[in-house]
């Protein structure tokens, strides 16, 4: 096989050993740097694990992705490490409540699942008026997802002390 | 005693290791592409703006949007609106027409509408979406209103309800915007808002941005543009070719 590579080559087949070992160090290396970037503070799901705890046995079926949704909402805010990632299913009537604010009688009824993420955020793609120059900031994200299509529906940042479990049972990243 | 063809095969060999080794350090350097900065990445808007001076305000606002087409070239990281604001200083309810991303993940690949807030106190800034497809090419009427006395903005679309804006500023609004904003120089986007109204402190209801004072339409940030169809009720704007 070396030999059929060295013809490829056109080196002889004693050097393609020696080269092959190089560019396999090369490439050993390019893996090593590329999978320490992916666990520097810029990947939050390194941070964070999708092991879910709860007040109760039963973890959620979907915690990776939860955690998955959170982290890149996260990265997208500013903080690729978050402290903390909290959730709960409830209805979007009882999560409207909440979080304050209204929605249409139709939709209370919808199941959804509020994620609050803890950290350090700064949203640069919120939408503002001309007026206002400063981006809304604070230590927490809140993100409302639909389980049924895994849509954002509705999202918020600011400094929110919410207690997730008055709407049922809490999860824990 | 050297070979020719030998030294030609050998120098073969090395251009074709030297070019792995480039295209192996390029991979583990990263090699960033120079990116040039989007001039709109702070946000670019063309409106119109009728700010009045307290004890004079306003109790609601009511615009019909249309849209013609709408996109950016990438939707994940971009977004453009055709859309109102109803402001108090650093506390607002805006709704509207979008697409692209949603700052609190995902994107929308189709126009829809939304309405976002940024209440005093604890509130901060929310946006919602979830109200479906939004039919390009039509007007779409979108009401801002509010009891002066309390502190609840609702917002409606073409007369259907589509949430409140609860625990904000209390009193009158006293700034009154429409127009586009988006944050990237790719937006192409062509539409209007006209039938412009306004109510007063009274809940009376008033066509066109005008009274004592009346609604100017300050420079727009380039590509967006922005003009009077006809002064006060009715406002062209867009970035792009017309579509």
């Amino acid at each position: 096989m070396l030999r059929r590579f060295a013809r490829q080559l056109s080196v002889p087949p004693s050097s393609v050993g020696r080269r092959l070992r190089v560019a396999s160090a090369i490439i050993a290396l390019g893996l090593v740097a590329s999978g320490c970037a992916a666990n520097t503070p810029g990947n939050a799901s390194s941070s964070i694990t999708a092991s879910a705890t709860t007040s109760s046995t039963a973890p959620d079926p979907d915690a990776s992705r939860i955690v998955s949704i959170a982290s890149d909402v996260a990265k997208a805010n500013g903080d690729s490490a978050p402290t903390a990632i909290q959730w709960v299913r409830a209805t979007r009537g009882a999560i409207a409540q909440l979080m304050d604010f209204g929605v249409p009688a139709d939709q209370r009824a919808i199941n959804e699942i509020l994620i609050l993420v803890t950290g350090s955020f700064s949203a640069t793609n919120a939408k503002l008026p001309p007026t206002v120059t400063s981006l809304p900031s604070g230590r927490n994200l809140e993100i409302v997802v639909d389980p049924s299509s895994w849509a954002t529906t509705d999202f918020g940042i600011g400094n929110f002390d919410i207690d997730l479990s008055t709407l049922g049972l809490a999860h824990t990243a | 005693m050297l070979h020719f063809p030998v030294i030609g095969a050998r120098l073969k060999s090395c251009c074709r290791l030297l070019a792995l080794i480039v295209v192996i350090g390029a991979y583990l350097i990263g090699m960033p592409t120079p990116a040039m900065a989007d001039a709109c990445a702070s946000h670019c808007y063309a409106y119109a703006d009728w700010t009045v001076t307290p004890p004079s305000g306003f109790s609601g606002m009511e615009v019909s949007l249309r849209t013609n087409c709408m996109s950016v070239a990438n939707n994940m990281t971009d977004f453009v609106t055709n859309e109102e604001w109803f402001v108090q200083g650093n506390y607002w309810v805006e709704a509207g027409i979008t697409i692209g991303a949603k700052y609190g993940g995902g994107y929308l690949t189709r126009a829809e509408p939304y309405w976002a807030d940024n209440r005093p106190g604890s509130g901060s800034y929310h946006e919602h979406y979830g109200f479906g497809a939004y039919t390009l090419q039509t007007y779409t009427s979108i009401i801002i209103s509010k009891t002066v006395s309390s502190s609840q903005i609702d917002i409606y679309q073409d007369g259907s309800y589509l949430g409140s804006s609860t625990s904000n500023f209390t009193g009158a609004a006293t700034t009154l915007l429409a127009g586009n904003e988006t944050t990237t120089t790719t937006a192409h986007t062509f539409g209007s808002v006209t039938a412009m109204q306004w109510r007063d402190l009274t809940n009376v209801w008033h066509t066109d941005w005008h009274s004592a004072s009346g609604a100017t339409l300050p420079t727009p940030d380039a590509p967006l543009y922005s003009m009077w169809m006809t002064q006060y009720s009715w406002m062209r704007s867009g970035a792009g070719a017309a579509c």
